[in-house]
């Protein structure tokens, strides 16, 4: 469990070196080295992916069962989409700003040791379907988070293009139309996840209606309407442009909140007895 | 009274001392220009006359007797401007200072896009029709010789040339942060300046999709349309082209507003997820300061592209520096030259 935990301590600090190697060169007016931020973000990614793995062998089961493991897959699934669309862009800098959400997530709850003293153990009651659900469900959020960011990005070059700015860091990012068609892109994969994950859950939900409050069930189901109304209203061109990016930051706090407020009802709830049960997104909670 | 003692001045408004606003209503028509030369001609008290017109700046070179207020009249009733506004934004230069300046004129260094080099053929061009009106007395005519010169000196012994950013590269530059490649954009140039034709040939040797150019002048269209491989569009109906255009070069020499906020509001609103680039390089602005403010346009004037330009320079101080004493050197040898001894 020790090792497991040094590797997931290990993998968002080299995702914290490369950020901050990467505003070194900005700062520097040098373009990062594309190909060195790339290597420690893999290195990272490949120490994180161990750490995880090793704890969910310990566990038993995908490692989401307390806030720690929950923000740590997060930040694993930004970093995986990141390492995998990344280099189709001009991914240095996407690479430094997603490095820098990933180690803010995994370095956070780091900080928080009560965030892993308890731990619900068997949460997924063997069944690899609830397992799948939340795994999405999280894998999503990896995604709002990366949506967000090249959102942030795109704020950015369009403030600075309004602003008739011309500086370094501006430069280097993405252009305003790349970075829509990403945050398009992303979107729509993040929903394709986030509906899949939902579509699984009301299967169990529908089987057990009581087995989830209707608080979190309300909470879950508003994040999800909430990303499909912009995905819609960005597919008829309703939303675009800086609106467009605003919401999807705005969204991902939200979801953020929520994902908190969903933990927070979890634990204070006292589970029942023999219930399947899985932290978010309607899951069924239990023993 | 003319002087009887070797005199030179220049008088004149510029982006250094007065805002663009000032500079639209000051930027003369053909006729008014031709208006203020005959009357600086017919003036007693104007011993020649060089009237320099940019962009960015319209200036008279004269032997007075010192009083800048006559030129100041006439130019005021030429521009149809209020001469009282004009007396708080002009300057006057007077003997070595003056030639000092138009030494760095010519150079480019008091050019709003620092050292380049369009504004030593409006010199020329400038200095050619006074020489033709024979109105150009000795001395104006020597120390604008002289000028070209200095010019030729700043641009082969010192750096002010080198790395020089062109207002066709700084237009790439910025389209590319909005569009990212182009080979997926459409351009339309409206006028076919100087200005407007070198940012056209950047933008196509970067490949973009398609050229339309438009203009009053149609064998200067289509000597342009042939460079660039453009298509030809009709001057009263480019408005209409729009909605399908990318990256809009306004660059006329019009004396009013060509595009208004409204017309470009109803463009976007047939393609509103796609950005518009405006480029508006003409003094008068040819397109509407409201533009700005509208959803998905980024409308950038002469002036931004000239800051990003000069941007660039930031770097090299030194270099601009020994430009600008070397040249004053030159220019206070040229003057103890031209007024303590016989002209030719």
């Amino acid at each position: 469990m020790e090792t497991a935990r040094w590797l997931m301590l290990a993998g968002p600090l080299l995702y914290a070196l490369a950020a901050g190697l990467a505003l070194g060169y900005l700062l520097a007016r040098r373009a990062p080295s594309q190909g060195v931020l790339f290597g420690i973000v893999s290195c990272g990614f490949v120490l994180h992916s161990a750490g995880l793995q090793m704890r969910g062998m310990a566990v038993g089961g995908c490692p989401i069962g307390n806030p720690y493991e929950v923000f740590q897959f997060i930040s694993w699934s930004i970093t995986l989409v990141y390492v995998f669309t990344g280099p189709v862009f001009r991914m240095t800098i996407l690479g430094t700003f997603s490095a820098a959400l990933a180690a803010i997530l995994g370095l956070l709850p780091a900080a928080v040791p009560a965030w892993d003293e308890t731990r619900r153990s068997g949460f997924i009651g063997g069944n690899p379907w609830i397992e799948t659900h939340a795994a999405l469900a999280l894998l999503s959020y990896g995604v709002f988070g990366l949506l967000a960011t090249t959102a942030v990005m795109y704020l950015f070059q369009q403030r600075g293009l309004r602003r008739k700015q011309w500086g370094d860091i501006l430069r280097f990012l993405p252009s305003i139309v790349q970075l829509e068609t990403m945050n398009m892109r992303l979107l729509a994969v993040a929903c394709g996840i986030f509906t899949t994950s939902q579509a699984i859950g009301m299967v169990y939900w529908f089987s057990d209606p009581g087995s989830i409050s209707f608080g979190k069930l309300g909470i879950t189901l508003g994040v999800w309407l909430a990303y499909l109304l912009i995905f819609l209203l960005r597919l008829s061109q309703r939303l675009h442009g800086t609106r467009f990016a605003w919401s999807c930051v705005v969204l991902f706090l939200f979801a953020l909140l929520a994902l908190w407020a969903v933990e927070m009802d979890r634990t204070a709830a006292p589970p029942p007895v023999d219930a399947v049960h899985a932290p978010f997104f309607g899951i069924p909670h239990g023993s | 009274m003319v002087p009887d003692r070797p005199a030179y001045d220049i008088i004149g408004c510029s982006h250094a001392t007065a805002p663009l606003e000032v500079r639209e209503a000051l930027a003369l028509t053909p006729a008014q220009r031709e208006r203020l030369q005959l009357a600086l001609e017919c003036d007693p008290r104007v011993a020649g006359a060089v009237v320099i017109q940019t962009c960015n700046r319209v200036e008279v070179h004269a032997s007075l007797d010192g009083q800048a207020s006559v030129v100041l009249e006439h130019l005021a009733e030429a521009s149809e401007f209020p001469v009282g506004t004009l007396r708080q934004l002009h300057y006057h230069y007077s003997g070595e200072r003056a030639v000092e300046h138009l030494f760095a004129l010519g150079a480019g260094l008091e050019s709003e896009m620092i050292g380049e080099t369009e504004i030593l053929g409006q010199l020329k061009l400038a200095y050619r029709q006074a020489h033709e009106r024979k109105s150009l007395p000795p001395l104006l005519h020597r120390v604008f010789q002289k000028a070209f010169q200095a010019a030729k000196w700043a641009r082969t012994h010192t750096a002010i040339g080198e790395g020089q950013v062109s207002m066709g590269s700084v237009a790439v530059e910025l389209a590319q942060r909005i569009f990212g490649r182009l080979e997926s954009s459409r351009c339309l140039v409206v006028g076919t300046g100087e200005v407007g034709r070198e940012t056209a040939k950047a933008l196509a040797s970067r490949g973009v999709k398609q050229i339309s150019l438009t203009g009053r002048t149609l064998g200067n269209v289509r000597a342009l349309a042939d460079d660039v491989k453009g298509r030809i569009v009709p001057f009263d109906d480019w408005v209409g082209h729009l909605q399908e255009v990318d990256i809009l070069i306004c660059a006329t020499a019009a004396p009013s507003l060509l595009l208004h906020a409204h017309t470009v509001r109803a463009a976007m609103k047939h393609r509103p997820a796609r950005p518009l680039f405006i480029m508006d390089l003409a003094v008068p602005r040819d397109v509407e300061s409201r533009t700005a403010d509208l959803d998905n346009v980024f409308l950038y004037l002469f002036t931004d592209l000239a800051a990003i330009a000069n941007e660039h320079l930031k770097h090299r101080h030194s270099a601009v520096d020994a430009c600008r004493n070397g040249l004053a050197a030159r220019a206070r040898d040229t003057w103890t030259r031209l007024a303590g001894g016989p002209l030719p």
